[in-house]
């Protein structure tokens, strides 16, 4: 037997094949290739978005244009925010390679210790891990100088507040995602923020951009905010406020500058403060804007608004004695009394020597509908109008429910609260001569017109009045500065506590206005429970406002007013060649 | 000149070409109109000719497309590293005036002021204060200084 088949004689070859087999086949093959070309064409011609797209995604890139935060200045254009260049450090925990060395001198340029840099590196499970958010652009070029794998740089900005803590609180901050959280920065967010634009471009294989299609998007940047703020009249209001707190050992303090011409406000300042570059372990008694956020019962610096009542009513003049002894009067079965017991006093000494008594029996005289209209008038229960978060307005019961009683104690500031800035701004109508100036917080250089609440001769009288206050005889000659005539009035105030007061617990304020003649500023502050003997606001108070007085003035470049005793030889010496 | 060599050399191959198909063609039963067949070659060479400039001229664009093409990317990513580098320089630029300006906050100047060189604050005590002669009214805000605060800072 042949070992292999006989291929020719094979059996299979012997049958006939019918002719459509092959025309089958050849027909198959054409329907084949005929569906190829038409897929082909389909995909080329027809429906070429999805192959198209595809090629695009490989090749063109959308870029983000981000938008830079707008400044905030303060009235001379002096940076009080401004964003700077920050990078994140970030890792893929899995790509890392590092050794010992570089670890140790990426610890130490992060400020972190080398066992929490390894544990970040640790889990490698994590695809993602941020090193360190928002470092300083000099140690992220030294980290990329270590051209560690696996360690990458996130393009961020942050803020920077060169003036620190003694304007912080009218600033305010952003987080980490560049979004105002306090301050101005919260109530501008907006505005300072702009809009990133984007653009699209096709990158070459090195990565470089090559080309631009379609539409750009420019950016949008933020808009620079120039702020009202003196930054100089700032850092010494606060200065000032902190050396009295410190001083007198107490719990905090606001100090308040309003340009009464303008209505801008100068300064704003409280204590404790905070340096919004180092955040962790704030407490709200740190965060908090005092002068506009807490309100509290003004005291006796609610006695010129009733003397000025009275005067407007023509209940009093001027020079009208008052019998205030006892010392004492009895309202309704409650008894008020005055610190130290006056005999007979005019009108002028009830508020030169702060006369509870005085003010008292002028009150008694007025519909309570009087009193609450002038005080509201004057800002009191109202909020302010500053864009600022959480102003306060206070509280002033409708006078309706007023019993006698209550009608007595709001004409010496109690039973009414009203906020450290609602209180300067209410003063401004004894600087305006009657008129309630309107505030800002944006620098404008138009002197503003104002809501005339009272007439201007008894604005002027009551001025007067508080001129003697820092006079001989009056409650805060520690008001007086150098050059400049001072005008304001004292308050001391027992602190709520719980229903009743606290019987150690004071508030003492001072509200002035400088100079008299032609007066400029008004300046209020407010010192906390001072508690190292002395608490009376002409005290604790007053010197806070003889100081920045002095220096608001003197920046402002406001001639004094009053004659001074030259320390100085003024001689003309010829400078030698 | 290349330009009209080119063609030449064309219409050299074109007529060899022509010979060539014209051979099978000339023992052909209609041989005897041969003077319009000659006409036609002619208007078939002109063609021929054309095609192969304008085929070559598309070439040339093409290679000049691609140069073109390649220098504008060149160019665009040059340009943009330039808009980079400048959008760079301008925050550098930010971050030093901020730098600046935390160099001379009144906190800093104060300190140094007093520590270093040992000054004190000018109260009106010690500054000579000049007035103009005749001021001229509205010309500035009523507030603005009318003094070129001579202030003589005494330091000690």
């Amino acid at each position: 037997m042949s070992r292999s088949i006989q291929y020719t004689s094979s059996p299979l070859l012997a049958s006939r094949t019918p002719v459509w087999r092959s025309k089958l086949v050849v027909g198959a093959v054409a329907l084949a290739f005929f569906g190829l070309a038409a897929r082909a064409a389909y995909i080329q011609v027809v429906a070429n978005d999805f192959f198209l797209h595809q090629g695009e995604v490989r090749f063109a890139r959308t870029l983000d244009l981000p938008a830079n935060r707008g400044r905030i200045l303060d009235r001379n254009g002096l940076i009080l925010a401004s964003s700077v260049p920050a990078p994140s450090i970030w890792a893929i925990p899995e790509d890392v390679e590092i050794d010992k060395e570089q670890l140790q001198r990426l610890a130490k340029l992060l400020e972190m210790s080398v066992a929490d840099l390894a544990k970040k590196f640790a889990d490698e499970d994590k695809t993602f891990v941020w090193v360190k958010r928002q470092v300083d652009e000099a140690v992220a070029r030294q980290i990329s100088a270590l051209n560690i794998k696996g360690i990458y740089q996130r393009k961020e900005y942050k803020r920077e507040y060169p003036e620190g803590e003694s304007a912080v609180h009218v600033v305010g901050f952003t987080n980490v995602e560049d979004k105002g959280q306090e301050g101005v920065e919260l109530t501008f967010n907006k505005e300072l923020s702009g809009r990133n634009g984007s653009r699209r471009v096709i990158k070459d294989r090195m990565g470089r951009a090559v080309e631009d299609v379609g539409d750009q998007i420019p950016p949008l940047d933020g808009r620079d905010l120039q702020l009202s703020i003196d930054s100089k009249v700032q850092f010494f209001a606060f200065q000032k406020l902190r050396d009295a707190v410190l001083e007198n050992k107490a719990k905090a303090g606001s100090v308040v500058v309003l340009d009464v011409v303008t209505g801008e406000v100068l300064a704003l300042a409280n204590y404790p403060s905070y340096s919004p570059a180092k955040r962790a372990n704030l407490t709200g008694a740190q965060l908090r804007n005092r002068a506009l956020t807490d309100t509290f019962e003004p005291g006796s610096t609610m006695k010129p608004f009733v003397i000025a009542l009275a005067l407007e009513k023509g209940l009093v003049k001027p020079e009208t004695v008052i019998q205030t002894a006892p010392g004492r009067i009895t309202v309704g079965g409650a008894t008020i009394s005055d610190a130290h017991p006056h005999g007979a006093l005019t009108v002028n000494e009830v508020i030169q020597k702060s006369s509870n008594v005085g003010t008292v029996k002028m009150a008694m005289q007025m519909q309570p509908h009087e009193m609450w209209e002038m005080f509201s008038q004057v800002g009191f229960g109202q909020k302010p109008q500053v864009p600022f978060p959480g102003v306060v307005s206070g509280r002033l019961r409708a006078f309706k429910t007023w019993r006698p009683i209550e009608q007595a104690t709001m004409s010496y500031g109690y039973g009414l609260s009203s906020s450290l800035f609602q209180l300067a701004r209410a003063y401004s109508v004894f600087a305006r001569e009657g008129e309630l100036a309107p505030v800002t917080l944006l620098k404008s250089i138009q002197p503003a017109p104002g809501v005339r609440v009272m007439d201007a001769t008894h604005a002027h009288q009551v001025l007067n009045m508080l001129h003697m206050v820092t006079g001989p005889g009056g409650t805060a000659p520690k008001a007086q500065t150098m050059g400049y005539s001072v005008g304001g009035k004292t308050g001391t105030a027992h602190k709520q506590e719980g229903k009743g007061y606290a019987d150690k617990k004071y508030r003492g304020f001072f509200v002035g206005i400088a100079p008299i003649e032609n007066p400029r500023i008004v300046v209020a502050v407010m010192i906390d429970e001072p508690s190292n003997g002395k608490y009376f606001g002409g005290d604790v108070a007053a010197p806070v406002f003889s100081e920045t007085v002095q220096q608001t003035l003197r920046m402002l470049g406001v001639q004094p007013d009053m004659a001074v005793r030259p320390q100085i030889v003024a001689q003309a010496v010829e400078e030698s060649f | 000149m290349r330009a009209r060599a080119a063609p030449s050399c064309v219409w050299r191959r074109g007529l060899k070409y022509e010979r060539r198909r014209a051979v099978p063609r000339r023992e052909g039963p209609l041989g005897g109109q041969r003077s319009t067949r000659s006409d036609k070659r002619g208007g078939h060479i002109l063609m021929i000719r054309l095609n192969l400039v304008l085929l070559l001229a598309v070439l040339v664009s093409a290679m000049y497309l691609v140069g073109v093409q390649y220098d504008s990317r060149r160019l665009f990513s040059e340009l943009d590293k330039s808009h980079s580098e400048a959008t760079r320089l301008e925050i550098e630029r930010e971050r030093l005036q901020v730098e600046k300006r935390a160099q001379a906050t009144p906190a800093r100047v104060e300190r140094l002021a007093r520590e270093k060189l040992q000054m004190r604050l000018a109260s009106p005590g010690v500054t000579t204060y000049v007035s103009y002669s005749a001021p001229v009214p509205g010309e500035d805000e009523p507030i603005a200084p009318r003094t070129a605060s001579a202030a003589k800072k005494v330091s000690r």
